[in-house]
C-alpha cells in the first residue's frame, strides 16, 4: 500500500509530467486559458492515461514479452492511446457538446500528447507491477490536471495585468510555466520516485 | 519467420479488437446531426478563415441552419455554391457588395529612406516594436509581408517591397488587415465597379512627408477643393475618400490626376 501511495505522489507532484519532465506542453499552453475547459481536458487526459497504462501493461506483459515482440511497443502503445482518445471524443461529444466545442482540436490531439506515450514507456522502464501501473497512470493524470488548472487560474487573473507587448500571449505563458516548474522543484526532496 | 508471423498476427489482432470496440462505441454514442448541417458544411469552402464571425466552417453551417443566419455572410464561397446554399436554406439573397482589401501605402522600396538599420526578426509585428523598423515614415508599409503570410487565398504578394492585392482572388476575409501592425490595409465594400482610395496612411504634416516620401499624401487639399461634391475630405494631414460617392469615375479621375504626388489610386 505504501508503495502505491509513493508512486501516486511521485507521478502527480514530485515528478509532475508537465512541470518536471516538460511533457505535454502543447495542451498545457493551448487549453489553459479557462479553468472550466482545463478541468475538462484534465479529466479526459486522466481517463486516457489511466486506461492506457492499464491496457498497455496487460498487452506488454501478456502479448509482447511472451512472443518476443517488445520492439513493437511504440506502435502498440500508440494504437491503444489513439483508440482511447477516439472513445473519449465520442463520449464527450455525446455528453457535453459545449465542452467538445471548447476543447476543439486539443481533444483529438490528446493522442499526440507526449505525456501519455511517455507514461507508458516509463511504466515499462521502471518495471511497475500491474497495480502500480494503474496508480501511476492515475497519478500522472491528476498531476497533469493539477498543472493545467493552476496555469488556467493564473492566466485568468493575468487578463488584468499589464503585460509588455512583446511578451503577450505565448511568451508570458512560457515564463509562468518556467516559474511553476521551479516551484515544483521544491517538492523534489520529499520522496525519490 | 515465426517472429514475423507473431508480430503480424498480434498487430492485426489488436487492430481488429480496437476497431470492433470503437465500432460498437460509435453505434451506441453516435450524435445525430441534422443532415442539413452536413449538406451546408459540404458546400462551404472549409478553410475556416473566420470572416463570417463563426469559429469554423462547421460552426457557421450550424448557425445557418439553427439560428437562420444569412448564408451570404460567407464571403469566400463561390458563386455556384452560394446559389445552392440559398436554395437549400430558402433564405432571401441579399445583394451585398464584395469587400476588398485596400493597401493604403504607395511607397515602394526605393521610396522609403531608412533612419537606421533593422536587423531583427523579419516580421512586421516585431519590426514595428523597434523604433519603427528603422524607417523614417512611422505610418508606411515595412514590407516584411505579415499580410502575405496570413492570406489563406494566396491573394496578396510582395512587389518591390509593397503588398499587391490580387483582386480576382481576394475574398475580403480581412486577415491581412488584422495582421498589419500599422493598420495600413483597410477593408472596404466595393459598391461600384471602380474604387478610388488614398494610398497613404501618414498623418505627418506636409513638410515632413515632402522630406521623407515622394509618394505620400501631403494633405494639400486639391482633391477636396476642386469639386463641390466632397469626394475627398482632408483631416489630420490626410485625405479621406467618400466611397459612397464614387459611382461616376469620370468625375473623380480628373481629381486623381491633379494630385501632386499621384497618391489617389483607382482600382477596377
Amino acid at each position: 500500500m505504501k508503495e502505491l501511495i509513493l508512486v501516486f505522489i511521485a507521478a502527480s507532484i514530485t515528478n509532475n509530467f508537465v512541470l518536471t519532465y516538460f511533457l505535454g506542453i502543447c495542451p498545457f499552453i493551448g487549453v489553459s486559458g479557462k479553468i472550466d475547459s482545463s478541468i475538462g481536458l484534465g479529466i479526459a487526459t486522466t481517463f486516457v492515461m489511466t486506461m492506457a497504462a492499464t491496457v498497455t501493461w496487460l498487452i506488454y506483459y501478456y502479448i509482447l514479452v511472451p512472443f518476443n515482440l517488445v520492439f513493437l511497443q511504440y506502435v502498440t502503445f500508440i494504437i491503444v492511446i489513439a483508440s482511447f482518445v477516439q472513445f473519449v471524443e465520442m463520449v464527450i461529444r455525446k455528453v457535453s457538446p459545449p465542452l467538445y466545442k471548447a476543447l476543439g482540436i486539443f481533444l483529438p490531439l490528446i493522442t499526440t500528447n507526449c505525456a501519455i506515450l511517455g507514461l507508458t514507456l516509463f511504466m515499462v522502464l521502471r518495471n511497475y507491477s500491474f497495480l502500480e501501473a494503474v496508480v501511476f497512470g492515475l497519478g500522472a493524470g491528476v498531476g497533469f490536471t493539477l498543472a493545467l488548472v493552476i496555469m488556467a487560474g493564473i492566466r485568468e487573473d493575468l487578463v488584468f495585468a499589464e503585460v509588455p507587448e512583446p511578451l503577450q500571449g505565448a511568451g508570458i505563458t512560457l515564463i509562468i510555466a518556467g516559474m511553476l516548474a521551479m516551484a515544483f522543484m521544491g517538492f523534489g526532496g520529499i520522496i525519490s520516485g | 519467420m515465426g517472429l514475423f508471423l507473431a508480430s503480424l498476427l498480434s498487430m492485426a489482432g489488436l487492430a481488429v479488437f480496437f476497431a470492433a470496440v470503437l465500432a460498437v462505441a460509435d453505434k451506441k454514442l453516435r450524435v445525430e446531426e441534422d443532415p442539413m448541417i452536413t449538406r451546408v458544411n459540404s458546400l462551404l469552402p472549409g478553410v475556416n478563415c473566420g470572416a463570417c464571425g463563426a469559429l469554423s466552417c462547421h460552426d457557421f453551417a450550424e448557425r445557418v441552419i439553427k439560428e437562420g443566419e444569412d448564408p451570404g455572410k460567407c464571403r469566400v464561397i463561390g458563386e455556384e455554391a452560394r446559389e445552392e446554399l440559398y436554395r437549400l436554406t430558402g433564405a432571401e439573397e441579399a445583394d451585398e457588395a464584395p469587400v476588398v482589401a485596400l493597401v493604403n501605402c504607395a511607397a515602394e522600396r526605393e521610396h522609403k529612406p531608412a533612419s537606421a538599420d533593422y536587423n531583427g526578426i523579419q516580421t512586421c509585428s516585431a519590426a514595428n516594436l523597434v523604433f519603427g523598423a528603422g524607417m523614417e515614415c512611422q505610418y508606411g508599409c515595412m514590407g516584411f509581408g505579415d499580410c502575405v503570410k496570413v492570406c489563406p487565398f494566396d491573394a496578396i504578394h510582395m512587389e518591390k517591397g509593397l503588398p499587391r492585392v490580387d483582386y480576382d482572388k481576394c475574398t475580403g476575409c480581412g486577415k491581412c488587415a488584422e495582421a498589419c501592425p500599422r493598420g495600413i490595409i483597410a477593408m472596404q465594400k466595393a459598391e461600384y465597379d471602380q474604387l478610388f482610395h488614398v494610398a497613404c496612411s501618414s498623418k505627418d504634416p506636409l513638410l515632413r512627408v515632402r522630406k521623407i516620401c515622394p509618394v505620400g499624401c501631403i494633405a494639400c487639399g486639391v482633391c477636396e477643393k476642386l469639386s463641390e461634391e466632397k469626394y475627398f475630405t482632408v483631416k489630420d494631414n490626410l485625405s479621406y475618400p467618400d466611397y459612397s460617392k464614387q459611382g461616376d469615375p469620370e468625375k473623380i479621375r480628373p481629381l486623381a490626376a491633379k494630385c501632386p504626388t499621384k497618391v489617389i489610386k483607382e482600382i477596377q
